[in-house]
């Protein structure tokens, strides 16, 4: 199990290298000059830009500032944000705990929608319960997460006055202040994503539901709810798992979306601040960052897959 | 016409998405014979009114009449998410095949080439290709072109693989068919099923992502309307005029609906695998 987790981590060495060319690539494609950002309005003399251009090495060729701010990126260092001064994984880290609240919320939630959905689908095909469940799963992948938030908001915050309409709290400062605010984020984040995962719950149990060893388990005479539970079920959580890691990226997405909506002061919201005000390192830093728990969300789901299905942990 | 009928009879669904997406297209070919008011005509006096005859679906808050401005954003909804779904489709197909067929180093560089688009969120892909671009209406369809092509890349990789190693393409190598023809003749009508699954299910994807980049402030600029931008524009005033934002969203919403019913309909029509 673990020369095969190495193994997995060294696979991702060059993609995370092509993830990094990539980033920073992309940025010094645009057009500007990075000095501007960092002088801001008052554009000072030349001797002080030049200055400035050699302190930030922008005089060298793109591949050294590449390699340097690869290396230093290695170890931690994402350099300093253009716009705030501060060190960018410190901004990454202040952010990291709101966007993660948020997804791993939105997950539970979406996994309590998706599965008994999904599943009571799958056992009724074709039956009205069915087309219901694939009516609401197609209208929640079809209702953008903003347009959601916007009507939770007007519902719940303007109209009701039940909740609060945006903001954030730490849970670790006051954690019923923090559950009241993440309620309208979380359910509009997770009810998309639970539709979407709803349409893989019922395919996958369809899947499952004819296979040789569900006639046989029916065949011993088992009673058809550990058929369901313990056999279908159990098998069909492999795909499943598979999704929720595939669809890390989108759950990001609708993240940066939501946090938007409702000021949440999270990564998705850092990443597209720092990109359109020109902060390079913020937005090098962050969308890294992204991608890096994208591959990492990957990894968890292969090393559940050892747990799901005991014949995985030794495969490839 | 028997044919259709029948289609219709077996994917009710399909049939009501193929129906809406169709009429949607007709609206935003004649929104400048349906559209009771320019688009852009902006009038103080009767901004953020409710609907009414004259304003069916009532007016922004710079007097815009919403419905016509709902009629032309269709254009931009449509038009983005018809045409990066076309680049995407062409590049990704192109490089499957190529990666699929040839092998080797070749399929390594665009194989890895996939894994690295495909670990960035599609929508923070998008926002930071606009970001670097500058925010308008092809590089909107540029953006969200590049986050749909790895999918099909990989699809049809995949395919090429499996095929090139089918009896039928051994028998053309054999009696000494080219390369090219190999892959236009005996490899590319094979996957032309997946190619149009794919390219259904891309499109709603496609058009909810032009949305969000409207919605961010990335996608088509004012004034020319668009419903990701309208959506944005109507937030702050969703207390007293919640019309705006709820005639926007709903046209985002009935549309990628009806896409993703005609593509699912597509798909349980054309893979076997599906149709049990």
């Amino acid at each position: 199990m673990s020369s095969y987790l190495l193994r997995r981590l060294a696979s991702f060495i060059p993609v995370l290298v092509f993830i990094s060319i990539l980033v920073f690539s992309l940025l010094h494609l645009a057009p500007g000059d990075p000095v501007d950002m960092i002088v801001g309005e008052d554009r000072p003399g030349p001797d002080v830009i030049a200055a400035i251009r050699a302190q930030y090495g922008f005089d060298d060729p793109l591949p050294v500032q590449y390699l340097r701010w690869a290396s230093h990126a290695a170890v931690g260092d994402l350099g300093y944000s253009y716009r705030s001064r501060q060190p960018v994984t410190h901004l990454i880290f202040e952010r990291l705990p709101a966007t993660l609240e948020l997804s791993v919320l939105s997950i539970l939630l979406g996994l309590a929608i998706a599965l008994p959905l999904g599943i009571v689908a799958a056992l009724r095909r074709g039956t009205w319960i069915d087309a219901a469940a694939s009516v609401i799963a197609a209208l929640g992948i079809s209702m953008p997460a903003f347009w959601i938030g916007i009507l939770l908001i007007y519902l719940f915050a303007l109209a009701l006055r039940w909740l609060p309409p945006s903001g954030y709290v730490s849970p670790a400062e006051d954690l019923v202040a923090n559950l009241r605010l993440m309620v309208l984020p979380v359910i509009t984040l997770g009810v998309g994503y639970g539709a979407m995962l709803t349409r893989y719950v019922r395919a996958s149990m369809l899947e499952c539901l004819g296979l040789d060893f569900v006639r046989t388990a029916r065949a011993k005479g088992l009673a058809e709810s550990r058929v369901v539970v313990g056999h279908v079920l159990r098998s069909a959580l492999i795909p499943i798992v598979t999704v929720i890691g595939i669809e890390t990226g989108r759950l990001l997405g609708g993240a940066v979306l939501t946090e938007t909506i409702f000021a949440l002061p999270g990564m998705g919201r850092l990443a597209v601040d720092a990109i359109l005000s020109r902060d390079f390192p913020t937005m090098q830093g962050a969308v890294l960052f992204m991608a890096l728990g994208v591959l990492l969300a990957n990894l968890v789901v292969d090393l559940l897959y050892g747990v799901l299905d005991p014949r995985m942990s030794g495969a490839k | 016409m028997r044919d259709v009928l029948e289609l219709a009879r077996l994917h009710p669904f399909g049939t009501v998405g193929a129906v809406v997406v169709l009429l949607i297209a007709l609206a935003a070919v004649f929104a400048p014979l349906l559209a009771l008011a320019p688009p852009e005509k902006q009038s103080i006096a009767i901004s953020l009114q409710g609907p009414s005859a004259a304003h069916p679906l009532g007016t922004d808050d710079l007097g815009r009449d919403i419905l016509s401005r709902l009629l032309y954003g269709a254009r931009v909804s449509l038009g983005v998410g018809f045409a990066s779904t076309v680049i995407a489709t062409g590049v990704g197909v192109v490089a499957g095949l190529v990666s699929g067929f040839v092998g080797g180093w070749v399929e390594a560089v665009i194989m890895r080439a996939t894994d690295v688009l495909l670990a960035f969120p599609t929508l923070i892909l998008a926002v930071a290709i606009v970001g670097v671009l500058g925010p308008n209406l092809n590089n909107a369809t540029l953006a969200i072109a590049i986050a749909a092509l790895p999918r099909f890349a990989r699809i049809i990789r995949a395919e090429t693989v499996r095929f090139k190693a089918a009896e039928f393409v051994e028998a053309a190598v054999s009696i000494g068919v080219r390369d090219r023809n190999i892959v236009l003749r005996h490899i590319l009508p094979n996957t032309a099923g997946l190619i149009v699954v794919q390219f259904a299910l891309s499109v709603a994807a496609a058009i909810l992502n032009e949305a969000s980049l409207g919605f961010l402030g990335l996608g088509v600029q004012p004034p020319t309307p668009s419903w990701g931008s309208m959506l944005r524009a109507g937030y702050p005033f969703v207390a007293q005029a919640p019309w705006i934002a709820v005639a926007s969203g709903l046209a985002i919403s009935i549309t990628v609906l009806a896409s993703t019913l005609l593509g699912d309909a597509i798909r349980d029509h054309l893979d076997p695998r599906l149709r049990r």
